[in-house]
């Protein structure tokens, strides 16, 4: 019986514990601020002004863009919320992919930090098919990725691997690469 | 020794008072925790205030400071920060390898390998299998729900495995001790199988393949993503194999048929999955009932008798909530019923020839809640609390017919953890990864384990990963009950759980398309729970007597190229050794050795997958030595013909390699001859 109430113990300190960590992370976080993901986001509603797709390819698609997201990251939500907007006469759809079979149809295809390790198999499967690859993960342009986030002093800043873009027969307005930083494939 | 049957029932009151504490504690953490999570969630909330960012131009986008510069996306790197050496299956390798059971998979992981016993399927790694041993000490878990069964703890990974292989996105081995998490079981690792989702699959697909010794498949699978909320996935298979006619030469003689075993190898099986997800909420359920013919004469069954089959039939239930707040936490409540069946059919000759049942039943309902938050930017928490409630366990052992009832144990017991882990950035390169979990038991002192990890990247591709951990497993309804009227075997109820104390080194290097892995393990067991003989009743029994450390290295170098070629090398080396006898364990081998590559051969028409495997000698319970074997397959798949037809075609052990896998004491023979040449061709059709 002592041991029974030893256990009982040692459950209620762990709920104390957990009750005062998190009551007390709750109170310092909760500055209102624009989110990471959602700036990312309206950059991507932006990359559509200024990237032209290949002629004839799925992604030239007359009407709509179809974002695509590969792997699982918090700018779900964010994506979620371009839904319907429309730029250049395109209106935005969205797309969460699990495998790589399902990237037929993507315009545009947003691949997460957790899908480094398929990384390679993501762009083997966007190959000649005109879809804009874009990363936020430290290596990702120069792996292949044509537009890929990183950050500087806070602020968010984009690379662009030209190689990467020529191959998939992308062009990219001076507007757009005039704010880029140039990388090659390593 | 008289045993009384129902020794203490379900229904004692002691037990219900005990549970009902469980459940109370349980709910009452269901409370706090959505209490704690949800008003954070409020302050949070986009106020609709917020100016529509998508009209913004870039330069100004580019001006914004954002407050979580420590992108979420650093933690989302499971495989380089993950405190363990992990290794990734995904659903193209079981198509490029003709993977065929979750058996076959891991065959082809570093560091493991898998035996056979005609029956089931039992995995070893870091040079740890014992015979007899239902996969207990390795945790495995299909979309993180339980799949070993509370009577043996068995890992099914055989065709008595819950999933069609065909309907696995991937599978995630997670080395080293997991208790931190997952409590029990988690001893050497965790396997996670991660199921396809309805958009994998769009439509109807459906798949049929034909094998050697009158072997066939079929299956089909309907999934559809109806709207981004609302998916669902229904599959059914159906598996049976006439199976081999076998020889074995310990029963050559007349009175045992003359050692042949014809007709008795038969395997079948039956699944069905179903996994429907609407919104936060998924619902997933599965079922699955194998019956393999026992051709081995185990058990003391009357050699190549074709009424001597186990049947396992296993199913369960699993509904969660998951939700994701803003300001980085989410939550997951999940609530499961699990259901499992043994069912054995042992035709014995006493004489006369007698129909022997041994039958098990297990039953549990349970519940987890699971908060992740990140804090401070640089700590992610992890907090969980768990209840399983296992209200049936029954054992049954009995003749038919004249009726003899041996064994009529009828148990339920109860389960509760809580775990907590932090994973703290310490600098942009260090990662600190620490935490424990406590686990409660009805009929034991509880325990618990902590892990820490420390996770260090001094150069951009390179990780180093310096790891210590604790599990145990808690002994089994098996391990403390069964007997078998005191005939052979008798029960110990007083047995504790095993231990496990793990040091690891691991260093992750990324070159261009390779990564190289390297790795160094030690760990130290204590109150090994096994198997001995009773030097005064002279019956086996379990107890908690063993003693073992193992040490090793593993290497392995894994390359991807842009035009489909991927290959992957590992070499496993490991020193076991029982610290009573001072000698290495049985079934242990000391190398490992795995080549996997697959290439176009082409483009877009035709492809090859080729494994070869190299196991180095192992010792067998009467200590001769069971051969090292090379084994080698190989599979061909072809492109999309005619609409959207896939043909794949293997040959497993190529060679004809002949070798035999080291058995437990219920079988006569040693070591059990495995699998020659065969082949399998399959086809897959998707409209």
């Amino acid at each position: 019986m002592v041991e029974k109430k030893r256990n009982i113990f040692f459950i209620a300190l762990f709920f104390l514990f957990e009750s005062l960590a998190l009551s007390f992370f709750s109170a310092s976080g909760e500055e209102k601020t624009v989110s990471e993901y959602e700036v990312k986001a309206a950059f991507l509603y932006n990359f559509v002004k200024f990237v032209d797709w290949p002629d004839g390819s799925q992604g030239e698609g007359k009407g709509v863009v179809n974002v695509c997201m590969f792997g699982s990251g918090p700018i779900d939500r964010e994506l979620a919320k371009l839904k319907d907007k429309v730029v250049k006469g395109r209106r935005f759809a969205v797309k969460y992919t699990g495998s790589t079979e399902e990237f037929r149809g993507c315009h545009m295809l947003f691949i997460c930090s957790s899908e480094k390790g398929r990384l390679q198999e993501a762009l083997k499967a966007v190959k000649r098919k005109g879809i804009l690859t874009v990363g936020d993960t430290e290596g990702f342009a120069r792996k292949g990725v044509i537009i890929n986030f990183y950050f500087e002093d806070k602020k968010i800043r984009f690379e662009i691997n030209l190689d990467a873009a020529r191959e998939a027969q992308f062009s990219i307005s001076s507007q757009l690469l005039r704010l880029a930083r140039i990388v090659k494939d390593e | 020794m008289f045993l009384p049957v129902n020794q203490g029932g379900i229904m004692n009151f002691d037990r219900l008072h005990d549970r009902a504490r469980g459940v109370f504690v349980f709910f009452a953490g269901v409370v706090f925790f959505c209490f704690t999570a949800l008003p954070a969630t409020a302050g949070t909330m986009p106020a609709g205030t917020t100016k529509d960012l998508t009209e913004w131009s870039l330069e100004d986008l580019m001006e914004i400071e954002v407050d979580t510069v420590y992108g979420a996306a650093k933690r989302e790197q499971k495989v380089t920060e993950a405190p363990s050496s992990v290794s990734i299956i995904t659903a193209a390798d079981i198509r490029q390898y003709g993977y065929r059971t979750l058996a076959d998979i891991l065959k082809s992981v570093r560091g493991f390998y898998v035996t056979y016993d005609r029956n089931y399927h039992y995995v070893g790694t870091r040079g740890f299998s014992r015979p007899g041993d239902y996969n207990s000490r390795v945790l495995l878990l299909v979309d993180g729900h339980r799949i070993n069964n509370n009577i043996y703890d068995t890992a099914a990974i055989g065709t008595e495995f819950i999933l069609d292989v065909d309907l696995i996105d991937r599978v995630e081995v997670v080395r080293g001790p997991g208790s931190s998490i997952y409590g029990s079981n988690a001893f050497f690792g965790v396997i996670n199988v991660i199921t396809k989702k309805a958009r994998a699959v769009k439509g109807m697909e459906v798949s049929a393949e034909a094998g050697s010794f009158d072997a066939y498949k079929g299956r089909a699978t309907f999934g559809k993503q109806f709207r981004d909320d609302f998916g669902v996935l229904l599959s059914g298979s159906y598996y049976r194999s006439k199976g081999q006619n076998l020889y074995f030469k310990e029963y050559d003689a007349p009175a045992t048929n003359n050692g042949r075993s014809d007709n008795a190898d038969a395997d079948r099986y039956g699944s069905v999955f179903a996994n429907v997800q609407f919104r936060d909420l998924t619902f997933q359920g599965g079922y699955v009932s194998r019956t393999k013919g026992i051709s081995t004469g185990a058990w003391n069954a009357i050699l190549g008798d074709d009424g001597t089959d186990t049947t396992d039939a296993q199913g369960y239930a699993d509904l969660r909530y998951r939700k994701a707040f803003d300001g980085d936490h989410d939550l997951m409540l999940r609530f499961f019923y699990d259901y499992y069946r043994y069912d054995g059919s042992y035709m014995i000759n006493y004489p006369p020839v007698t129909l022997s049942r041994d039958v098990a039943i297990g039953k549990l309902w349970g519940g987890e809640v699971l908060y992740n938050r990140k804090v401070f930017e640089r700590h992610k928490l992890t907090a969980g609390l768990e209840y399983q409630d296992n209200f049936v366990q029954t054992q049954r052992n009995y003749d038919e017919s004249p009726y003899a009832s041996y064994l009529s144990e009828q148990r339920g017991s109860y389960v509760l953890g809580a775990h907590f882990q932090d994973e703290f950035t310490i600098l942009d390169n260090l990662i600190l990864n620490a935490g424990a979990r406590y686990d409660h038991y009805k009929d034991f002192r509880g325990r618990i384990n902590p892990r820490a990890g420390l996770i260090y990247n001094p150069l951009d591709g390179t990780t180093l990963k310096f790891l210590y951990g604790e599990a145990f497993r808690a002994p089994n309804t098996y391990e403390l009950y069964y007997n078998d009227g005191n005939i052979a075997q008798q029960a110990n109820p007083d047995l504790d759980p095993e231990t496990i104390r793990t040091y690891e080194i691991v260093l992750e290097q990324y070159i261009r398309n390779f990564r190289f892995t390297v790795s160094g393990f030690y760990y130290d067991m204590k109150n090994l729970i096994t198997q001995v003989t009773d030097p005064v009743s002279g019956l086996l029994v379990f107890r908690n007597a063993g003693d073992v450390t193992g040490k090793g290295f593993e290497l392995e170098l894994e390359g991807k190229w842009a035009n489909e070629v991927t290959g992957r090398v590992s070499y496993s080396f490991t020193e076991t050794e029982d610290k009573e006898t001072g000698t290495s364990l049985t079934n242990s081998p000391k190398h490992l050795v795995k080549l996997n590559t697959s290439f176009p051969l082409i483009r877009d028409k035709l492809s090859t997958g080729i494994e070869v495997q190299y196991t180095g000698p192992r010792k067998t319970l009467n200590g001769s030595d069971a051969g090292g074997f090379l084994v080698a397959n190989l599979t061909f798949n072809s492109g999309k013909l005619f609409n959207d037809m896939v043909v794949s075609a293997s040959v497993y052990n190529l060679f004809d390699q002949k070798y035999s896998d080291p058995v437990s004491k219920d079988i006569m023979q040693n070591a059990i001859e495995q699998d020659g040449r065969t082949f399998r061709l399959k086809f897959t059709y998707r409209f």
